[in-house]
């Protein structure tokens, strides 16, 4: 199977995207030729030349360097919010899925409870009661997204439970904490790695879209979602300002999405079969 | 007699780098006699039986060679032509008859389906003549059963169904893939009497099994498949009596000890 | 059959009444008084023995039980109180603002469905062909794209460079185009790949081959029984879409200034509009589940061995 992902071209793209962008993200004050930060009042709306390699914006920033910032927030928060829900997710999942029973049910009840409420409608609810801080969106983010996942991962571990090996190691007398971890996590954590990357890439353009709409981050910083929104008023006349965050926010994305389903193309069954 | 389906050379490989599956098989079912493909699972011979209706995928398997029905090529013929042939002159009996239906469709509609694809025929009279179709097979609650879904059957009475189905149209060939191996035992007897019926009316039976008790009941000729070649081939005096290859002996012991402690 | 109905309603009622809980909790998560911020609506300093006043007639001091109840006993009256921020009863100003975003959810899950049905299974039964490939890339497109850039890009396209729809433009369907186009797209494109992977699911079972060797034409069996058993579970995701939609029309009905729900639940979380959030979140909220009813009763004419088949998930 490693073969076969390296041999996997849309694989090879998606992972070159992601390496692409999170170098960015990592080198960032090594890339960026000014400080992000920098209003230059004399210098606004400049086009692409010398000193700013994609002029200035609204108020004379460099949007190139604000660009390569960006990275640092958009994967910044997606990865490890996506870790926690991840975790969270592989957490009650396995356990839901193990232990069965009068458990999983009410697991089962919770997570239609969650789900009936679309992610964004607990987000902006939470946000409402509690303020607009960035760790409040997160918070708000993991708690109305963690049953997505764990429900996920318990159809997963579920169907992994089901196998007969599973059960010849607990007549072989294995405990149900090492039948998880040893056999139930491992053998589905292809499947997890999809959900993974593909949820990064929806978290990426959820963050995003928030602070289009102005909630998170405070004015001025150069995340993408936020430029985008504060250069929308001057959308007509410098329409390069909103397209460039978008483009930004569309790679990383597709990065992500291009590896994750992928991913899913090379181990769900049905494309394997015949 | 004549010649209904003459098969020659044919091959089959798998995709893309056309492993073969199939090597260089050739043999002819003439009217109104009986032939067993037998082997073990994996030798080709249910590919063999799909390829002659076309029903392997072709982006998935190379097939060359030639089957002739009558004097009409079928591997190169094209889809309509193909699938009128299907289910009106040569007909199918499948290995697994609980998964062979739709299951979100009542029986009723997929018979009347298979009839209105090879007749200019009213729904209303199609619904009547499948009635009638499965009567003659005399199952009980032929209206109820058109009304039911798949899945509220059972493998028995879905395989008479199937039977009813291929005899619809009067075909000259059945194919039937293992259609023995899912049943129990009684299921089996009947699916046999059936099969041997449609010998004494003059169809000819392609028989795809790896039980030679299947062979011995019905087969006027076999032949012995192994790895996608035919490693021997002959009546079914000549095989039983005197089989020539080590694998066919073994085959034979094989099935003769199963058959031995089913009837027991 | 009659069974899995009882379970359904079962299930459907512990759902309805945890929806009721959880909005009932979120909206009283909040840290700001209700009572002190009622108070200080209708009086300029109000006294601390005013407030207690208000909060003793407000209920607030009940437990939080009582309080769920009399909450629950005004939401069934229709009662979601008044917002703070247009000082009109919640449900009058939802009720305004409702039906312009379901008209253009509408006309999105319009989009939605003509698209993804058809290039799902052609994509399918092509598999690996140039259409196939070139939907592949489109869709993962799909999925991958910002829908508020989207929108500007279709408004600097069609509005700016060739000006086929009027940059703002009330009250018509054909100013609802280009809006609809933009909450369908990511939608369409993730059903595209998922209807993909069960139509080629399905076209590997049993039946399709019987069907074959019936002689049934592969036009009848691809759009007919393929067709009927690949839907399920799509139709269970396109009605939970539908209530996403409504929540993320936010998105789109501020790029294209529409007065919607979504922009009126925005601006409600700006200003910390209170009852008006929370009437939104329990409206949006029961639409959903009552979505996800009409999408296993679909389901159950689509495949009634669902019915038979699917064990009780809970009682």
């Amino acid at each position: 199977m490693n073969k076969a992902l390296l041999k996997n071209k849309q694989i090879l793209i998606g992972l070159a995207l992601i390496l692409f962008v999170s170098t960015i993200a990592v080198f960032a004050p090594l890339i960026a030729p000014n400080d992000p930060n920098k209003i230059d009042a004399l210098n606004k709306f400049l086009s692409a030349k010398g000193e700013y390699p994609l002029g200035t914006d609204q108020l004379g920033r460099c949007v190139f360097s604000r660009l390569i910032f960006g990275a640092r927030y958009s994967l910044g928060i997606a990865v490890p919010t996506l870790l926690a829900l991840g975790t969270m997710g592989l957490a009650f999942g396995t356990a839901a899925a193990y232990i069965g029973g009068r458990l999983e049910r009410v697991f089962l009840i919770v997570c239609d409870i969650f789900m009936a409420f679309p992610p964004l409608i607990i987000v902006l609810s939470l946000v409402g009661a509690l303020g607009q801080g960035l760790e409040i969106i997160l918070a708000a983010v993991i708690f109305s997204m963690w049953v997505w996942y764990a429900k996920v991962i318990r159809t997963y571990a579920g169907i992994e439970r089901a196998k007969d090996y599973i059960l010849a190691s607990k007549i072989a007398g294995c405990s149900g904490l090492r039948i998880v971890s040893r056999h139930i996590i491992p053998n589905i954590l292809p499947q997890c790695i999809v959900i993974v990357s593909t949820g990064i890439a929806a978290l990426i353009l959820m963050v995003s879209s928030f602070s289009f709409l102005g909630l998170g981050f405070e004015a001025g910083t150069p995340e993408w979602g936020a430029m985008l929104n504060q250069a929308r008023s001057s959308f007509y006349s410098h329409p390069r300002l909103v397209i460039y965050p978008g483009l930004c926010i569309l790679l990383t994305s597709a990065g992500f999405n291009l590896f994750g389903e992928a991913l899913r193309d090379v181990i769900s069954p049905e494309e394997a079969s015949e | 007699m004549t010649e209904l389906l003459k098969v020659s050379k044919l091959c089959i490989g798998l995709k893309p780098q056309t492993f073969p599956i199939v090597k260089n098989v050739s043999f002819a079912l003439r009217e109104g006699t009986s032939l067993a493909v037998v082997g073990e699972s994996g030798s080709g011979k249910t590919i063999t039986c799909k390829s002659i209706m076309q029903l392997l995928n072709p982006k998935t398997f190379q097939v060359s060679g030639s089957i002739r029905y009558r004097k009409t090529e079928l591997l190169t013929m094209d889809e309509k032509g193909i699938r009128a042939l299907c289910g009106s002159k040569i007909a199918m009996i499948v290995q697994n008859p609980m998964t062979a239906f739709d299951p979100t469709v009542k029986i009723g509609a997929q018979i009347v389906e298979t009839l209105m694809a090879h007749q200019r025929i009213s729904k209303r009279d199609a619904y009547a003549s499948g009635i009638l179709a499965l009567q003659k097979m005399n199952l009980p609650r032929c209206e109820q059963l058109m009304d039911s879904y798949p899945y509220t059957l059972s493998g028995g009475m879905l395989q008479r169904i199937i039977i009813a189905l291929s005899l619809i149209h009067e075909p000259d060939i059945i194919i039937a893939d293992e259609a023995t191996t899912s049943l129990d035992v009684k299921n089996q007897n009947m699916v046999l009497d059936e099969l041997e019926k449609m010998k004494r009316n003059g169809i000819a039976l392609l028989l795809v099994t790896h039980d030679f008790g299947v062979a011995a009941k019905l087969a006027d000729n076999v032949i012995v498949m192994r790895e996608g070649k035919i490693i021997e081939r002959g009546t079914v005096y000549d095989i039983f009596e005197s089989p020539r290859e080590a694998y066919t002996k073994e085959l034979l012991k094989a099935s003769i000890l199963k058959r031995g402690n089913c009837i027991d | 059959m009659f069974r899995y109905i009882r379970k359904r309603l079962t299930n459907l009622i512990v759902v309805l009444f945890g929806v009721t809980v959880l909005s009932f909790l979120l909206s009283n998560i909040s840290p700001v008084d209700p009572a002190e911020a009622y108070a200080r609506r209708i009086l300029k300093s109000p006294a601390p023995q005013k407030i207690e006043e208000i909060r003793l007639k407000m209920g607030l001091d009940l437990p939080l039980y009582q309080q769920y109840i009399n909450w629950i006993g005004r939401c069934l009256r229709g009662d979601l109180g008044s917002s703070l921020l247009t000082k009109n009863p919640v449900n009058y100003d939802i009720a305004q603002k409702l039906p312009a975003t379901m008209q253009l959810v509408a006309i999105a899950l319009f989009w939605i469905l003509i698209s993804f049905i058809p290039i799902g299974i052609i994509s399918a039964v092509r598999k690996n062909s140039l259409f196939d490939h070139l939907i592949k890339g489109v869709a993962i497109l799909g999925i991958s794209i910002p829908s508020f850039w989207l929108g500007f890009l279709f408004l600097f396209i069609f509005a700016v460079t060739f000006p086929v729809f009027k940059v703002i433009d009330y009250g018509n369907i054909k100013s609802l185009i280009l809006p609809s186009l933009v909450l369908a797209i990511p939608t369409a494109s993730s059903f595209v790949r998922l209807f993909r992977a069960t139509v080629l699911s399905n076209l590997n079972k049993d039946y399709v081959v019987y069907a074959k060797a019936r002689g049934i034409s592969s036009n009848r069996i691809v759009w007919g029984h393929v067709l009927k058993n690949s839907l399920p579970p799509i139709v269970t995701l396109f009605f939970q879409h539908l209530g996403y939609m409504l929540a993320g029309s936010a998105v789109v009905e501020s790029v294209f200034s529409l007065k919607g729900i979504g922009l009126h639940l925005l601006n409600a979380v700006t200003a910390r509009d209170l009852p008006t959030i929370n009437g939104c979140v329990l409206v949006i909220a029961i639409i959903f589940v009552l979505c996800s009813i009409l999408a296993d009763v679909i389901n159950m004419v689509l495949n009634p061995r669902i019915t038979d088949k699917e064990e009780g998930l809970y009682e």
